[in-house]
């Protein structure tokens, strides 16, 4: 905690240092304050590629450890860097797009599949001061942006001119829509409990009263299944379903471009499960003997193998259950939630 | 022999469905044949009407080699690998069907010992094959944990088989009069061990991991259901003839290797669906195990290949079936007395079972497809042949 | 060829026990005893004596099938042969008759018997008495067309169209009678004794990588 927030002063004075010697030079103050920005976003990038570079090796070694065998062992200590070397290849790889493609739309559908698993970081709390941008629509912003990745679905598995991609990007399309609704039901609530839509706002609130674990368990149910259905992770991984439809949308991308929808996948694993530390864990907050920072790495990752635990386990759902579940169950149960939460709210 | 060239015959031509027909919604799928679940190179040319699946034709013969052209050119004990590579996951049903059928033709008479060799290691090779259906069963339904636990289970018979055998899948250990080699008393108390650890330890774990499961359960009760009549009528056989509950089971209506000495119960299944074929494979692994345990207690000392004639006259035709992991396991063998077969057809189970996919699975989902093709268990070595 | 084929034969067959021209080529004594079983018919020979059900199976048919030839063979199958234009009537009254009904369908398939024409083989099974029979029928070479029994066990759809696609009986009446496991345009059928691969030789030409530059 100390050491953070004397890093976090320090950067501060170098902040403002470094703006008057910058308009001492003569330039005006908004392109110091456009740099900084830029600046504060690559650092963002770069921690969250790292993660996904981490995150794609846990993620290997815990289907291993799950599944009696020890996953990548190549490769530096227990296969760490495995994962480095497979972007590598990725990279490397010939670029194949199908003749009968729809080119333009091919070639943009992974980036409009990144951009916004990219974007969706400005708000996450990461400490007290560690945010790109405290939004005061902050939970808006994260519905809104976070359903930009059905677009991109559809323009790959459109473009593909492929029947298995495009029925993947069908199924993706149907998935995320009703996902969508009880994902937003369940921040709805979280929202209202926290009386803020500001992610620091929120994590705020849980310092003041409790986790929202504890007071939202149904919602915390409905958010967690729905994250879980928004990102594709098995068991509602139908949009790739491997068994069912090939690889589904991404059918014909390989090399980089596939390259990039895996960390885009990889990237909206670490943000739900970082939004479900944020929300209903009381995100950075925790006992002092470690910084916030860490307490929230450290729930962020419980959650992250948390969902890696489920995919690894159960069977794959069926698309007209999965229908089933999402409108016929979390729905419900959502719209329950928040009436349950605005009588709560009112009470206390 | 007469040498003339065949008539010349017109290519068969048939009427494709016009693919670029806007007419209707339906839309035509290719699955396979390199597909990750059609378990092989099994085709499916569906029609789906969303991801409804309103016909579809399966398409065999990429694997084909002509295995009973090519038995007609060789000596009996010549054929016998060849019919390894027919259900290549349950190479020693096979071997012992064709070696029932010559020995059948030539009148000999199997050594006991060999007869329970023949029974241990048939199943075990049951259990194998059972454990490779069920697991990629699981993963074709998403559940991919599974599949590398059976791993685990066959490996252990694969070992135990490759020791006394020298080949890891195609074993080539049931010959004609008996078995190639013989076993040790410790290989039996490890056989003994690794049963005991399957009953108490690992079958538990796959119903737990599995059979329990909710989300299992919904994708397989009361889908792709098959009447027991329709399951006469199309010929099935083996564990989905007795999904759909007629407790036919050749090891008790037509006994060989001596196998109507052993105890245990022939499980049937109730509706006829994904899920009791599904079942039904599990208990049998049990009753395999039954099966095991009782013929490694009644092993006898003696030789393991009856004498063999040293001119082979096979004449005369039969036609010989056993009870295959798969289903009914049929050699018929036609000997014309010399030592090559004048016409060897083999009954594949899968072969018969695929007929099955156009008629169960109509109004299903692509995902129950997949199930289905799955709880069928087709084997393309054998489907093809 | 032939003269080699003899001098096999007579390598083959000495007498026991004797040694021949390079005696350490035979076998042991112990390997080349032949079973005396040679003459002991086989399992497809007729059994004259039948058993009880078997018996009154065979009576059932020779009296709902008049003029059919039917026997029990000592593996106790029954054997049926029938003519072609029968073929379908037979099969009809071996599935429905309420005493035999041969509900499964385990095998069908064709033999070339060279100048006899082709036999198709039909195994059946009764599931409730576990009968066995089998179901014969000679075809000409010339036009080799037999009835299908796709409309009495619908399984035997894919053995026909595997009979029809290996060797060449038409099944008239077959829903779907096309080629099964070999290529729709392939040309013959090669489980014929007498077929002839006429496909021309293949053209690819393998290279190694030096001999391409050079």
């Amino acid at each position: 905690m100390q050491l953070e927030q004397s890093l976090v002063q320090w950067v501060g004075n170098l902040y403002a240092a470094g703006l008057s010697w910058w308009t001492s030079l003569g330039i005006p103050e908004w392109v110091w304050v456009a740099l900084m920005a830029v600046l504060k976003g690559v650092a963002v990038l770069t921690f969250l590629l790292l993660n996904v570079l981490f995150l794609i090796w846990l993620e290997r070694k815990v289907a291993g450890r799950i599944q009696r065998r020890p996953g990548p062992m190549h490769h530096g200590p227990q296969g760490i860097f495995q994962t480095l070397f497979d972007a590598l290849k990725l990279v490397i790889k010939e670029d194949i797009i199908p003749s009968q493609a729809d080119k333009w739309v091919f070639i943009t559908a992974p980036l409009v599949m990144i951009a916004p698993a990219l974007m969706i970081w400005v708000v996450m709390p990461f400490g007290p001061d560690l945010i790109a941008r405290d939004l005061n629509v902050g939970l808006l912003y994260v519905s809104a942006v976070s359903s930009f990745s059905i677009l991109a679905l559809i323009m790959a598995g459109w473009s593909s001119n492929n029947k298995w991609s495009t029925l993947g990007a069908m199924r993706s399309a149907a998935q995320m829509i009703s996902y969508e609704i009880p994902l937003g039901l369940a921040l709805v609530a979280v929202g209202m409990l926290a009386g803020t839509l500001s992610l620091k706002g929120i994590v705020e609130a849980q310092q003041e009263r409790t986790w929202f674990l504890l007071l939202q368990p149904l919602g915390f149910l409905v958010f967690i299944v729905a994250a879980t259905a928004e990102i594709n992770r098995a068991p509602f991984n139908l949009p790739e379903a491997e068994s069912e439809l090939v690889a589904g949308f991404n059918t014909e991308y390989s090399g980089f471009r596939w390259g990039v929808f895996f960390v885009a996948e990889y990237a909206n694993l670490l943000f739900m499960a970082g939004m479900a530390a944020t929300l209903f864990l009381g995100g950075w907050s925790g006992p002092a003997f470690l910084p916030p920072f860490l307490w929230w790495l450290l729930k962020t990752y419980l959650f992250v193998f948390l969902i890696m635990w489920v995919g690894w386990t159960l069977p794959r759902i069926r698309v007209d259950q999965l229908m089933e579940l999402g409108w016929k169950f979390l729905i419900p149960v959502g719209l329950a939630n928040i009436a349950l939460t605005g009588v709560f709210v009112i009470l206390t | 022999m007469a040498t003339t060239s065949p008539p010349a015959q017109a290519p068969d031509v048939r009427v494709v469905p016009d693919e670029q027909d806007r007419s209707s919604s339906h839309l035509y799928v290719s699955m396979g044949p390199q597909h990750p679940s059609t378990h092989g190179v099994l085709r499916l040319k569906a029609r789906i009407d969303g991801e409804r699946i309103v016909d579809v034709d399966p398409d065999i013969g990429y694997l084909h080699r002509c295995f009973e052209k090519h038995s007609e050119q060789l000596t009996y004990p010549q054929i016998v690998p060849y019919t390894d590579r027919c259900d290549y996951l349950a190479a020693i049903n096979n071997e012992l069907t064709f070696a029932l059928a010559v020995e059948k033709l030539l009148g000999l008479e199997v050594p006991p010992r060999a007869q329970y060799l023949r029974v241990i290691t048939m199943e075990l090779q049951r259990i194998a094959s059972h454990l490779i259906a069920f697991g990629t069963f699981a993963m074709d339904l998403g559940a991919t944990t599974a599949f590398l636990y059976c791993w685990r289970e066959r490996e252990s018979i694969i070992n135990l088989l490759e020791e006394i055998s020298g080949a890891r899948m195609l074993f080539h250990y049931v010959r004609i009069g008996g078995v190639r080699n013989d076993v040790t008393d410790d290989w039996l108390r490890r056989v003994r061990a690794f049963v005991d650890d399957f009953i108490s330890d690992k079958l538990p774990q796959y119903h737990r991991l599995i059979t329990g499961n909710r989300l299992f359960v919904r994708r397989t009760k009361g889908i792709a259901v098959l009447t027991p009549e329709d399951a006469i009528a199309w010929g099935a056989s083996g564990p989905v003839l007795r999904g759909s509950g007629v407790a036919r089971d050749l090891r008790k209506v037509e006994p060989y290797c001596g196998i109507e000495k052993y105890d245990f119960n022939v499980p049937v299944g109730e509706n006829g669906d994904v899920f009791d074929r599904y079942m039904v494979r599990m208990l049998e692994m049990e009753e395999s195990a039954k099966i095991i345990k009782q013929a490694l207690e009644g092993i006898e000392a003696g030789d393991v290949m009856a004498p063999l004639p040293r001119r082979w006259k096979v004449e005369g035709e039969t036609y010989v079936r056993t009870e295959g992991p798969k289903g009914e396991v049929g050699c018929y063998l036609v000997g014309d007395g010399s030592d090559k077969p004048y016409r060897l057809h083999w009954r594949a189970p899968s072969f018969v079972h695929l007929q099955l996919i156009p008629v169960i699975s109509k109004g299903l989902l692509i995902a129950d497809l997949v199930a289905v093709i799955g709880s069928l268990d087709p084997v393309f070595g054998e489907v093809d042949r | 060829m032939a003269d080699e084929e003899k001098e096999l034969q007579s390598q083959e067959a000495p007498a026991e026990g004797s040694r021949g021209e390079h005696g350490e080529k035979q076998r042991p004594a112990r390997r080349t005893r032949t079973p005396k079983k040679e003459e002991a018919p086989g399992p497809h020979d007729t059994l004259e004596d039948l058993p009880g059900e078997l018996a009154r199976a065979v009576e059932r048919i020779r009296a709902g099938l008049p003029g059919v030839e039917v026997r029990g063979r000592r593996d106790h199958w029954l054997e049926i042969r029938t003519e072609p234009s029968r073929w379908v009537e037979v099969a009809t009254f071996l599935r429905d008759d309420p005493e035999l009904r041969f509900d499964y369908l385990a095998l069908l398939t064709g033999i070339d018997r060279l100048d006899d024409g082709f036999e198709v083989v039909v195994h059946l099974n009764a599931l409730t008495s576990n009968l066995r029979l089998i179901l014969r029928t000679q075809v000409p070479r010339e036009e080799p067309v037999c009835p299908t029994l796709t409309g009495v066990w619908p399984g035997a759809n894919w053995h026909e169209r595997e009979a029809y696609d290996l060797l060449g009986i038409r099944f008239e009446g077959h829903p779907d009678l096309r080629r099964i496991l070999l290529k729709e345009d392939w040309v013959g059928h090669p489980l014929r004794k007498d077929y002839i691969d006429r496909r021309p030789p293949r053209k690819i030409q393998v290279k190694a990588d030096w001999e391409r530059r050079a």
